[in-house]
């Protein structure tokens, strides 16, 4: 978003009378590319779906604590990152007493997913995306699919660029393994 | 300076399209309710005015005054029995022959 455009639009927050359709506006602008990043974690529709809904609830109760320092991007990707963290955190908690680990729930209900059309190289990509620790696999995601840059990831995972790039080295390194063994 | 990126035959092999599908009008609808969500007006609390408070508080003291009322009016009645029964009990021993004078001294004895 362009700094003035992100001007106009924080002003707006800040009445009361232009709030609700500055917000609708950023809503259509940023909330396709915000689905595809939820959903590269999350894999399923569904919780992609929630997930997504509850990070422009969050944010548009946290409006007015927005103090512009990032680009309301940024602030937008790090609600959800948080979010889908949190939700996966309490996947791994629900399924505590399961055999299966939360990797292979998630991989289970995204292979069950109406929505999920990849060939057996794709799933293969996305066994071996799962391997990856949550941290490291957002990176991967990030990086590979979204192609974004390291200072925007930076500024999202408030991590260093030198962390995210020895992140995805070791990333892109252990999927290479997972896809020669298998 | 950025290192060139890794190159992976592998990586590289498997189709980077978008494995993922959504529902047929999802992005359309999803806006829709993401506004409606958050941007709805909230029904408004009550708000609790001065006026209000002191209304609640007066019904409060009048309840508390009709209460303390009749529990004073219960226990007097109760009083006033307790007297009429024992009065009663006296004219019957003075009708059965005995002195008022040796009442009253049975009376102190109780006493």
């Amino acid at each position: 978003m362009i700094e003035k455009d992100q001007k106009k639009l924080l002003e707006q927050f800040q009445n009361e009378a232009t709030k609700a359709a500055a917000f609708s506006e950023l809503v259509k602008t940023s909330h396709e590319k915000l689905y595809w990043h939820i959903r590269r974690i999350v894999l399923n529709h569904d919780d992609a779906d929630d997930i997504l809904q509850n990070t422009y609830m969050k944010a548009w109760n946290g409006l007015s604590s927005f103090r512009g320092e990032s680009q309301i991007t940024t602030w937008l990707y790090r609600i959800a990152t948080n979010k889908c963290l949190t939700f996966l955190t309490k996947e791994r908690m629900k399924n505590i007493t399961s055999s299966l680990d939360a990797e292979d729930i998630l991989l289970r209900k995204m292979e069950g997913d109406a929505y999920f059309n990849g060939d057996e190289a794709q799933k293969l990509l996305q066994e071996a995306i799962l391997t990856l620790p949550e941290k490291q696999r957002i990176v991967f995601n990030m990086r590979y699919f979204q192609e974004m840059s390291y200072e925007k990831m930076a500024e999202i995972l408030n991590t260093s660029v030198g962390a995210l790039k020895a992140s995805y080295h070791y990333a892109v390194k252990k999927v290479e393994l997972f896809l020669k063994e298998n | 300076m950025e290192k060139k990126e890794l190159k992976i035959p592998n990586l590289d092999a498997i189709d980077k399209t978008m494995p993922f599908d959504v529902p047929e009008g999802y992005f359309d609808d999803v806006i829709k309710q993401i506004v409606a969500q958050t941007t709805a007006p909230k029904a408004q609390p009550i708000k609790r005015t001065l006026i209000n408070r002191l209304t609640v508080a007066i019904a409060a003291c009048a309840l508390i005054a009709v209460l303390i009322g009749t529990l004073l009016f219960a226990w007097g009645q109760r009083q006033k029995t307790e007297i009429l029964l024992q009065e009663d009990y006296y004219n019957q021993i003075i009708n059965e022959g005995v002195s008022e004078d040796m009442l009253v001294e049975h009376i102190l004895a109780n006493r």
